[in-house]
């Protein structure tokens, strides 16, 4: 080392160079993070974020409350506050324990053994094990219309609009061509599960057909846009007080899912309208570039994708996935096994999900 | 400010680096000094030859200005290096040498460069006529 060398080891760092290595430490530092990314999950259909601490904090207070009663098992204000939304008769609402549980419940009072439950397909893997609990037969319809495989056996034909897992979208005016067609005695069960993620129309279009329909009894639920899965809470709307009494719960909702949802419908539209809008925003982006990709990608009108790569079952394409930490939905179980069912999240989930696709192509 | 730890290198280079320091310093010192003596000295008797030889005062004067300028800038500029050499050679002595000492060396020249003035114009000149009509 020369004498200058020597000494000028000693000197000032400059900070812009200093500032420039820890810039660049830091990009190190973050590739790796995401190298060690966890897996995403994009399997499921509910609301991924957890509820706002105000509506828990009404179930918790509640809870501090008179609990050793039973609660109002008529669910009077939430029923109220539901039939004010939707332009119904308080009487015309019923408040269950989810969605599945009244639509459950409306099955077993309709169907009778030897009865048929028709459907479209694929669909919602309850639907068949809704007309098998009640001793009926599944009608599975995988093409062409629901209305055509309808006969003098069918009681009750179930509509899950959007559809899960395919997240198309029946209109209000082809469903009521559609509810139109079909004979009188039939009961339709309407299962808008995930009509809040819809951009196509106000989002209670096909719910005011039950005014036109007395047998139509649409079901929806707090488990998804609502983010409220854990807590149990669907309603339905409908006119035939038959049925309508058939799928309310015997003794209510309990009192703290009654608080809570009472909040979240008083508070909860500025949120739920924000995380529509965002689901519909996302849903496009991503449906555009995997289509850009070359992989065929329904026309989603729900909170998730259904995805077909050509040349690739669904189970292949889904492992190819998780091998790279993106966990979706394989569309065996759903119904049909080419396909797999991916949530629409943020951009960040987005940006995984198409790179892990690229990775697979 | 921030600079490297560099591995202590042998005691006794860290002591010829502490003298060497101390030469700095003292480098430095006697350029800020030059400021106030010699170098406008210099300069008015460099400026008395240009009047002497081209028989204007105004090149003269304006000599003496453009050159003390100059030269202090020149000055400062040399001893800002050598101040900057001073804090790499502390550092290798062994001290945490943050900053320089040239803003406090320029102050204490000035403050001695003051001093002397005021005992030469007071003392050695002398007070003025009006002080002292007498001589």
């Amino acid at each position: 080392m020369g004498f200058r060398d020597y000494y000028r080891q000693f000197d000032d760092i400059d900070e812009a160079k200093l500032n420039l290595e820890r810039r660049e430490r830091r990009r190190r530092e973050k590739a790796a993070a995401l190298e060690r990314a966890p897996d995403i999950d994009l399997a499921g259909t509910e609301w991924p974020d957890l509820p706002h601490s105000e509506i828990v904090n009404a179930a918790i207070a509640r809870a501090r409350g008179r609990v050793n009663g039973y609660p109002d098992r008529h669910a009077s204000a939430v029923r109220r506050l539901l039939a004010e939304r939707h332009g119904v008769e308080p009487d015309r609402v019923v408040l269950g324990n989810g969605a599945a549980d009244l639509l459950h419940a409306a099955a077993l009072a309709l169907l009778s053994a030897g009865d048929e439950l028709v459907m479209q397909w694929p669909s919602y893997p309850l639907y068949p094990l809704l007309a098998a609990h009640a001793g009926a037969t599944p009608v599975a319809v995988e093409s062409g219309s629901v209305a055509a495989a309808v006969n003098d056996r069918t009681a009750a034909v179930v509509i899950c609009n959007p559809n899960d897992p395919t997240g198309s979208y029946i209109g209000s005016e082809e469903l009521a061509t559609l509810l139109s067609s079909l004979p009188d005695h039939l009961h339709v069960l309407l299962d808008e599960a995930l009509v809040h993620f819809q951009d196509a129309e106000d989002v209670d279009a096909c719910l005011r057909l039950v005014d036109r329909f007395p047998r139509l009894l649409v079901v929806r639920t707090f488990s998804k846009i609502y983010g409220l899965s854990g807590l149990r809470a669907g309603y339905a709307i409908g006119s035939d007080a038959r049925v309508l009494a058939a799928a309310a719960p015997v003794l209510g909702v309990n009192a703290l899912t009654q608080a809570a949802v009472e909040y979240a419908l008083r508070n909860g539209d500025a949120e739920v309208e924000r995380r529509r809008q965002a689901v519909a925003r996302e849903r496009k982006v991503l449906t555009d570039h995997l289509r850009e990709l070359g992989v065929d990608v329904t026309d989603s009108q729900a909170n998730f994708l259904w995805i077909r790569v050509r040349g690739m079952s669904g189970d292949r394409l889904a492992n190819g996935l998780r091998q790279q930490g993106v966990i979706v939905a394989p569309g065996g179980p759903l119904g049909e096994d080419h396909h797999i069912r991916a949530a629409v999240r943020g951009e960040a989930a987005s940006n995984r999900l198409l790179r892990a696709v690229e990775n697979v192509l | 400010m921030r600079y490297r730890t560099v591995e202590p290198t042998s005691e006794r280079r860290r002591r010829a680096d502490a003298l060497f320091a101390h030469g700095l310093l003292a480098v430095e010192l006697l350029l800020c000094l030059s400021l106030f003596g010699p170098q406008p000295l210099a300069w008015f008797w460099i400026g008395s030859q240009v009047d002497y030889q081209t028989g204007y005062v105004t090149a003269g004067i304006g000599t003496i200005m453009i050159g003390c300028l100059a030269s202090l800038m020149l000055t400062m500029a040399l001893a800002k290096r050598v101040d900057h050499a001073w804090k790499l050679v502390r550092r290798a002595a062994g001290h945490r040498q943050e900053r320089g000492a040239l803003e406090r060396i320029f102050a204490t020249s000035v403050g001695v460069a003051l001093v002397l003035f005021t005992i030469w114009f007071f003392v050695i000149q002398g007070p003025g006529p009006t002080l002292a009509p007498g001589t």
